[in-house]
């Protein structure tokens, strides 16, 4: 790998990262801890970034190969996680919560995709 | 070692990630109380709680699960309780400790 790719992706990764930590432990503290809203939100947010990025990225050209992969795979990759959401959708299962488990992965997967297009619509209104 | 028939039962409270001198505190208590001649003590980890500044920390929630509870019990005669106690205050910048008093039924090895 190029080292410009590996700085790219080290400074979106790192960013994304750390993004992600603040935000989600900033919703925990305004929403409660009695269902995973931290990666919830964090993860809905990512879908929509990632909409609007590939909006960008895709019909208006907007950014460079770099920019894309330190945006795109860099932050958005490291803000977002599937590992969490499945621990703790697991976590719930557990607990038998099991409907709270089921309405994590529903909200998460359809409100994702959601998510995402609207990041894409807004990108067409840019 | 012998403990009397009427005890005293030492209950700390702290956080995994608190640190002493470069070591997990509650390693370090546990190791000073060996050191001490105490005669025992057990430190359990928590998968949920908080404490005095309301931080809820769970394992059910990955992002709140660094820094877990922890409990450590200790039970002894009195004075040798009291005498630990002594040695304890330094060590805890954080946490709750709380002294309660202790009937020993069975104590072997």
């Amino acid at each position: 790998m190029m080292m410009k790719q590996l700085a790219v992706l080290i400074v979106g990764g790192t960013a994304g990262t750390l993004a992600r930590y603040w935000l989600s432990g900033a919703v925990y503290q305004w929403a409660g801890t009695g269902f995973p809203y931290g990666t919830l939100i964090v993860n809905l947010a990512g879908c929509w970034l990632i909409g609007l990025f590939t909006g960008l990225a895709e019909d208006k050209f907007l950014f460079s190969p770099e920019m894309r992969l330190m945006l795109m795979v860099g932050f958005c990759g490291a803000f977002t996680t599937f590992s969490t959401f499945i621990y703790e959708s697991d976590a719930l299962i557990r607990d038998g919560e099991t409907l709270r488990a089921l309405m994590n992965i529903l909200i998460s997967v359809t409100a994702g995709f959601m998510m995402f297009r609207w990041g894409i619509w807004v990108a067409d209104m840019i | 070692m012998q403990i009397p028939h009427q005890g005293k039962l030492l209950r700390i409270f702290i956080g995994e990630a608190d640190q002493f001198e470069g070591r997990p505190l509650y390693q370090a208590i546990v190791e000073l109380a060996r050191k001490e001649h105490m005669a025992g003590a057990t430190a359990v980890k928590g998968f949920m709680g908080f404490g005095r500044k309301s931080h809820m920390h769970t394992t059910k929630l990955l992002r709140l699960s660094q820094d877990l509870p922890i409990i450590i019990e200790i039970v002894d005669a009195p004075e040798k309780v009291q005498s630990f106690i002594g040695k304890l205050d330094g060590m805890i910048a954080e946490g709750l400790v709380t002294l309660e008093d202790s009937e020993v039924l069975i104590y072997r090895a």
